[in-house]
This record gives C-alpha cells, structure tokens and sequence, in this order.
C-alpha cells in the first residue's frame, strides 16, 4: 500500500522485432502508464509473447526505444515475467521455487503459496503436482519479488472456467494493494475487460497495435459485470478489433 | 483444504503402482532368483560329477572352500582391500579430473577452446593399450595400475558433465537470470542440479570402467590384489582361486553399481524415474 517505490511505466516508441525473415513486430507504439492494468489481445502466434518479453528485458528489439517513465528507480525498473510454461525448477521443492531468487523470504512464499490455494503442498515436488497447481506456483512465484512491472503471459491458462474466476478476482485484489503496473496476454476477451484498465489489440504479424478500448468500471468487479450493456458494448468492439484485418485466415 | 481468497481445485497426485501391472501376489518376488539358483545348482551338479572337468570348472563348494581357507590365513581380505584401495584412489582422481574439466569446458568457451579439442584426441587412445607403456615407465608397482584406473574414468566423467551442463533447459537458464539470480546462484541452483542426471550416468559408467581397467591392469604385472589370486591360482593349477576372484570381481562391480543408485535415487529423488528406483 505505502512503498517507499513509485510506480513506473514503460514507453515503447516504433518497436520493431524480426527473426532472419520473419518481421513479428513492426513500428508498435504503446505507452504503459505507472499503475496501469494492460491486457494485451490478439490471436494466437502473433507475437504478443515477443512483446512481453521486450517488456521484461529478455529480449532487445530490432529497432525502436523503450524507455521507463513514472518514478524510476536508479538502476531502472525491475520486472518479472510468468512464462506460459511455467517454468518451475523440477530439483527445488514448490516452496523453494516461490522463494527463488529471494534471499530466504520462505515465511512470505508460504504464505503467497497458501493463497493460490497450495497450503500443505510446500514441500511437494513439481512432478507431483497438476498443470493447474503448477501454474498457480508460478504465478505466486512472479508475485514475490513485487516487481515495478509485472508481466504474465496467459496466467490462468491452465486452469479451469471455475478456478479460472476465482484467480482473476485474487489477481484483482493483489494488484489493488499496491497497484503497481501489470501487463498481461490472454486471448479471452471477457478476462481482458474483467481484469484491465486498458485493452490493446495487436494485429496479425507484423503485428502492431490496432485498438486500445478502455475498461472503467468500478473495481473491484463482479463476474456478473460481463452482461452489463456498456461491458457488452466494450466486447462487441473487441471483437471487431480483432477481426478487423482482412489478411487473418479464419481461425 | 479450502481457503478464503481462492477455491482450490481438485488435487490430480495419486502415483499409482506401474502402467496397467496388476497387482501381484507376494511369492513372484522370489521369481528373479529361480534361474541363478537352478544354474549353481547344475554347476555343482556338472563338475562334481564330471560333466564339466573339476579341474577347469570346479564346483561351488570348492571355491567356497578357497575362500574359507584364504580368509583364515588373512590372505583374501588383504587382496581385496589392495584392490579397494586402488579402485578408490584412481577413481577419485580421476572422477576430480574429469568433473574439473567438464565444468570448465561445459561453463566456459574459453575453456572449451582450450581444451576440448585436446581431451577428444587423448581418448581416441584406448587407455589400455598403455599397459606395457605404464609398466616400462613405472615398474609393477601401484602407480601404473592407479593411472590405468584414473586414465579410464576421466573421460566418461568428463563427457557426461560437458553434455549434463549444455542440456540443461534454456528456458529455465534464462528464467534464472529473469529472476535475478547471478552467475554463481545459477550455476548452484539451476546448471548443477539439471547436469546431475547426466553426471551420475557418467559416474555409474566410469566406475564399471574403473573395474574392468583394474582386472587388466592387475593381471598383467602385480603380486597382491584381486588379480594376483587369479594369476597365482592358474600358476599353481588352483582354478577354483581363478573362479573366486573372478565372483569378487563380479561382487565388488555389483556393490558399486547398488551404491551409484542408491546415490542417484537420494540425489534425484525430484524426478520421478528415480524415485521409483529408491522403493
């Protein structure tokens, strides 16, 4: 709630990104506010993965600036990104993989791990648990380090429409404590509007952004606010934005 | 299990006991152990009442025999812990070497640059062919049968660590470092433990080298060890000395393959493939 940190964003001016012959990105402009909730929308392979992991540090792009904005910190912002495998160390116990990279923090990952719902289960091995438990891990684990800019790509993939909205709402609760910036791939559109400030459609590749649809209402959101007209209204736009390019073969 | 921020989904960890194997009754465990009883049954059966020459193949009480004897007079646990100990000390050396090298080479292109090339040409040289080279050098003392030990284990050490450390998954490298880890934390946490596998397949291996290299080495030019009982046995006609070294051979090879998995299941008790062997 009260950090000594402010929130930071991030700019992106024209990011281009291409592999040998294969152009995923070109001149994509997109500027994340400190404290933003983005969803990032588009279908599959059209590199909103790339983007996200230009966001994260983990790649540069081919051409084009991003640049940190809001109260940076000195040696620029720390992000953490949730893989869409999730990426969980099979030698380190579920415990041991939350606390990864924190100095001994156990007391904090266990309680981060009793609020995906995994208490009891610290000392198991990945290999023992479900695709669902596992991405419930790796999403506690992205969440202990508090990052200026916190990254997931498709975080509740994995998991069923029940546990699905449970999750979405926790999400909620974590990002209202302290607000700090999320950016986060999905391409459900209800989870988009449900869970974000903003909505940023890509087009298909090279992608760049075709639509941005602002999602205002009132937190924390009820599921019932998917039949609510102006959230319907939102949607149908969405939808349009995503069908738009004539060039995208059907499905 | 059910908590007040989330509804938990129902936990899918039931390891269950084999693909589709049945249950079965308790006496199948004696199963494996029907036909080594039945051949030491007619092997005794063959030599001692002829079938087999006694003097070539004599029957198992014979060996026991030479066993209970050698054991009285102190001679057979000498033997044995000279062949120990030089099992011992040119596998540790060698198995140092070999881990040392493969971390460098597996970490560093500087290393691998330096020495790969080098490490690959000196094994194209099978180290047994050294014999008469390492006896000429050093007499038939202890040192050309430890060098002959350290020289065979190296390189499957060396080349299961260089091809543990490059298999290791890049992701999970690269989500290491994404989670602030430094060089040295990831070399601890995530290069080593995923390199384990393959490291300890190399060791198993190295250490089956290691003895087959002894048998050679100890036969060739030696007056104590395993080796040497078998040598004395064919000089002074006894073969069952013959047949007792080579099943100590055989016990001390199995012994240590027992304890490399039992190594292999605490070290890699995460992965399920190994756990299972640990039961």
């Amino acid at each position: 709630m009260t950090t000594a940190r402010g929130l930071v964003g991030l700019e992106l001016a024209s990011i281009g990104r291409r592999y040998g012959d294969n152009q995923v990105l070109r001149d994509l402009d997109l500027t994340i506010d400190p404290g933003d909730f983005v969803a990032i929308l588009g279908p599959s392979g059209v590199g909103k993965s790339t983007l996200l992991r230009i966001l994260a540090g983990l790649e540069e792009p081919s051409s084009g600036t991003m640049t940190p904005i809001g109260d940076v910190p000195a040696g620029g912002p720390t992000a953490r990104m949730m893989f869409q495998e999730d990426r969980l160390l099979p030698w380190k116990s579920v415990l041991d993989n939350v606390a990864l990279g924190t100095k001994g923090q156990r007391d904090k990952a266990a309680e981060l791990l009793a609020q995906v719902g995994l208490a009891g289960r610290e000392k198991a091995w990945p290999a023992e648990l479900s695709g669902g438990q596992r991405q419930r891990v790796a999403l506690a684990r992205a969440l202990m380090h508090r990052p200026d800019v916190l990254l997931l790509d498709e975080p509740f993939g994995a998991l069923d429409a029940i546990t699905r909205r449970s999750f979405q709402q926790w999400l909620e609760g974590v990002w209202m404590e302290d607000r700090r910036t999320v950016v986060f791939v999905t391409h459900d559109v209800e989870e988009a509007l449900l869970l974000s400030d903003r909505v940023v459609v890509l087009s298909p590749r090279p992608a760049r952004v075709v639509a941005e649809v602002p999602s205002t209402a009132p937190r924390p959101r009820a599921p019932e606010l998917v039949t609510d007209p102006a959230f319907v209204t939102a949607k149908a736009e969405l939808l349009r934005a995503l069908d738009r390019p004539p060039a995208a073969p059907p499905r | 299990m059910s908590d007040a921020t989330v509804s938990v989904a129902p936990a899918v960890t039931a390891p269950g006991r084999g693909l589709g194997r049945l249950p079965t009754p308790h006496w199948t465990t004696l199963l494996p152990w029907v036909v080594p009883v039945l051949v030491l049954v007619g092997w005794q059966w063959a030599s001692s009442t002829g079938v087999i020459s006694a003097a070539i193949l004599p029957p198992p009480t014979d060996v026991v025999d030479a066993a209970r004897s050698l054991w009285s007079t102190g001679e057979l646990q000498s033997h044995i812990l000279v062949s120990l100990r030089r099992i011992a000390v040119g596998f540790v050396v060698g198995a140092a070497i070999g881990l040392a090298f493969g971390f460098a080479v597996g970490l560093s292109r500087i290393a691998e640059g330096l020495f790969d090339r080098t490490l690959q040409m000196v094994r194209a040289l099978p180290h047994l062919a050294l014999v008469p080279l390492l006896i000429a050098a050093f007499g038939i003392g202890e040192m050309p049968k430890v060098l002959l030990v350290t020289l065979g284990v190296i390189f499957p050490v060396y080349l299961n660590t260089v091809s543990g450390i490059r298999t290791v998954d890049e992701k999970l490298i690269q989500l290491g470092r994404s989670y602030g880890l430094g060089r040295g934390q990831l070399i601890r946490e995530v290069i080593v433990p995923g390199a384990m596998p393959m490291i300890l397949t190399g060791i198993r291996y190295a250490l089956g080298v290691a003895w087959l290299t002894l048998v050679i080495a100890e036969t060739i030019a030696t007056r104590e060890g395993i080796g040497y009982l078998a040598q004395n046995g064919r000089d002074m006609l006894r073969n069952e000395r013959i047949v007792l070294a080579i099943v100590l051979y055989a016990g001390a090879g199995l012994l240590a393959d027992q304890i490399t998995r039992f190594i292999e299941a605490r070290v890699l008790r995460w992965n399920p493939n190994y756990r299972k062997a640990a039961r």
